[in-house]
């Protein structure tokens, strides 16, 4: 009896097993199929495909790839397409595949995300040109191009309108991983604020910077906003991915309660003031669609070169939010079924007149502007620190307390 | 004492609470389960599926209740898998269990584009489960002090409570249980379901109490550091209950030293902390552990 059980059941075991491999087979060869039927293009036409660092819908980097894809393809007559990655350990087979199939003249591929992929497929295809964002490949290839982001051009302005929100001169930063790429990032910041103080003779700002140890841990994030606000600060800058969401939270959280008195959020990467609507006074941008159009008209004017690129304030590559970024971020959510339209005016509503305030715009005309002029025209340089020692020394110049 | 020091100490107690609530709901839970011979090395997987499920349940809903109780649903069918295949099918509950931690981990992120179409919840919930605010440091959930009931609950159970016996008894010498006239399997379907119902407890209440969303991978470890501290209780669910504070505190700690107290070091260090406390207990340096006989033994009847 038992072992009829035994033999029924592995009967079964095997057939749905067979059944899975047979419908995965032809979900593959379906999407193999509609990928390659769209595949066979006129040789004179200037072909580029933009892979993502994840899925569509995120309304940041993701949401400003297939933008940028599609200004391209608007502004400069070439043919985009775009790939989503929703696993990483799929980026090496997207990108062989895509440098085997010989109809790209450029493969742009945006995020770490790709970086071992890329260094793997890249020599093996040596006349295919490939770009990737936000990422250096330690070996230089010459047939990629790396675009590296100023992050600390754009959070010295971030800085600039922290220090002058802050009441209390006391001004937290939520950082995650202890890694190089948020060092530019916290050391500009308090560039700009330190700066703010020097033109304005107000201050010294206490600014605390914490590193959480995670980009993925909320509550970390909201620990440490929740500790900075203890201490007194009223300007939280959340700059660590999903550990950063946990301290906008924690703002909003804090507003919610104490709604005469309230705090400010800086976000990061992409426009977040729709997280907190009218409680956050920017976002460090890194602008993703105006990359890839530049990249591609540069690489469609015969002008491709390999090497490190920066994307900095001077080509407007990185910037702060502003009623631009926003709508564009709305546009993304009410495409995407994410936000209603009455969800969307609100957050237009709250966020705009924090914007359009005439305290607002004295700061950005009076101060921000200025600091951006000083920076494109090259009479300021902002350390963007590649180690921790560096990080260290520059963290005491401008006294930034950290961990 | 001046109102200072209060405020340090509440600085440092609210956060450790707060990180604690997980890990005494699931130690507790591990504990109980061992103690009855199974180990679920799946807790972290089922702990964020239960976080997306909550959250994404009360945000599509308005009601955290229902949150709360989908999560729990949850539970209640990863129970029913793994005591499928481990008391059915007499499934290694090693390799089950990372069965149980794989589904639980891609179903969420699955779950998550599902629902939201991306890769983050857009908007946060407007409000999360109730508890006590402490001036601006955060509150103190009334899930931590269910979560000390539940302890101390699971502690008369098993020491104080002839069913308890019989856990027990089965987790020591099943063969001997059985003889004794008792269902090894219909026991061990039971706490298998306590297990589970609690651990997705824990889940959502990291979605939708502590934190108002889901974040991927927001459980950093939770359930692996739950597993380990059943060892660290000596498998005794009130020694789970104070192994989940002191790694609370462990949790909260750095950032403790750093921003109130200006000491800082590198937070790496702190967060060995219960990696190397669980070694130490286990090499037997504080005091000698024994893990029930039959922990992760398929019982088959002869």
């Amino acid at each position: 009896m038992r072992s009829v059980f035994r033999k029924a059941i592995s009967t079964a075991t095997v057939a749905v097993i067979i059944i899975i491999v047979v419908i995965a087979g032809a979900v593959g060869v379906y999407y193999y199929s509609q990928q390659s039927s769209g595949g066979t293009k006129p040789t004179n036409q200037f072909n580029v495909v933009v892979d993502l660092a994840g899925v569509t819908g995120d309304l940041g980097f993701n949401d400003l790839g297939v933008l940028g894809a599609q200004e391209a393809k608007q502004q400069l007559g070439v043919n985009t397409t775009y790939v989503q990655l929703p696993d990483p350990s799929q980026a090496t087979s997207i990108l062989q595949s895509e440098a085997a199939s010989g109809k790209y003249n450029l493969i742009i591929t945006i995020g770490f995300e790709w970086l071992s992929a890329l260094n793997s497929t890249a020599p093996q295809y040596p006349n295919q040109k490939f770009v990737i964002f936000d990422a250096i490949p330690i070996v230089a290839h010459p047939n990629i191009l790396a675009v590296y982001y100023a992050a600390n051009e754009s959070s010295a302005l971030a800085g600039v309108l922290a220090a002058a929100y802050t009441k209390t001169h006391k001004i937290g930063i939520v950082l995650g991983i202890d890694t190089p790429v948020l060092y530019g990032f916290a050391i500009g910041f308090v560039y700009g604020v330190r700066w703010y103080e020097n033109m304005t003779h107000t201050g010294p700002d206490t600014v605390q910077a914490y590193f959480t140890g995670s980009f993925t841990d909320p509550s970390k994030g909201q620990a440490a906003a929740n500790t900075f606000i203890s201490n007194g600060a009223d300007v939280i800058w959340a700059a660590a991915g999903g550990t950063g969401l946990g301290a906008i939270d924690a703002v909003q959280a804090y507003n919610q309660q104490h709604p005469n008195n309230p705090i400010w959020a800086v976000g990061v990467d992409t426009d977040q003031s729709f997280l907190v609507p009218g409680q956050m006074i920017t976002s460090v941008l890194k602008h993703v669609d105006n990359t890839i159009v530049s990249v591609i008209q540069t690489a469609k004017a015969g002008n491709f070169h390999s090497g490190v690129e920066l994307g900095d304030l001077a080509n407007g590559l990185v910037g702060i939010a502003n009623l631009n970024s926003l709508n564009q971020t709305l546009a993304f959510g009410v495409a995407g079924g994410k936000f209603t339209t009455a969800q969307e005016n609100s957050i237009y509503a709250a966020q705009s007149a924090l914007l359009n305030s005439q305290t607002y715009q004295n700061v950005l005309n009076s101060y921000v502007s200025v600091l951006t002029s000083q920076i494109t025209s090259g009479h300021v340089t902002i350390p963007y620190p590649q180690s921790r020692s560096d990080y260290n020394h520059w963290a005491q110049v401008y006294n930034l307390q950290t961990n | 004492m001046s109102p200072d020091i209060t405020l340090i100490f509440l600085s440092i107690l609210v956060p450790s609470l707060g990180y604690s609530v997980p890990l005494i709901l699931a130690g507790t839970a591990e504990v109980m389960l061992e103690r009855s011979g199974v180990i679920n090395i799946g807790m972290e997987g089922l702990m964020l599926v239960s976080a997306f499920v909550a959250a994404a349940t009360a945000y599509t809903t308005g009601s955290l209740l229902l949150g709360l109780l989908s999560a729990l649903g949850i539970g209640l069918i990863f129970a029913i898998i793994y005591s499928f295949l481990i008391l059915s099918l007499s499934a290694d509950q090693i390799i089950a269990g990372i069965g149980l931690y794989l589904l639980g981990t891609g179903a969420s992120v699955l779950g998550l584009y599902t629902v939201f179409h991306a890769a983050i919840m857009p908007l946060a919930l407007p409000q999360t489960l109730p508890g006590i605010q402490v001036y601006t440091f955060g509150k103190i959930s009334y899930l931590f002090f269910v979560s000390i009931a539940i302890s101390i609950a699971a502690y008369f159970f098993l020491f104080k409570t002839k069913s308890g016996l019989v856990v027990r008894a089965i987790g020591e010498n099943p063969e001997a249980a059985d003889a004794a006239g008792v269902s090894i399997s219909r026991v061990r379907f039971a706490v298998i379901i306590i297990d589970m119902l609690l651990v997705s407890l824990a889940g959502a209440y990291l979605s939708i109490d502590l934190n108002p969303r889901f974040v991927q991978g927001m459980t950093n470890g939770t359930g692996f550091i739950a597993l380990a501290m059943a060892a660290f209780a000596n498998w005794n669910p009130l020694l789970a209950l104070l192994g989940g504070v002191l790694f609370g505190f462990t949790e909260a700690l750095p950032l403790w030293l750093s921003v109130v107290m200006g000491i800082s070091y590198p937070y790496q260090f702190t967060n060995m902390i219960p990696f190397i406390a669980v070694i130490v207990v286990l090499a037997g340096v504080i005091r000698r552990v024994r893990a029930p006989a039959a922990v992760g033994r398929i019982f088959k009847r002869a």
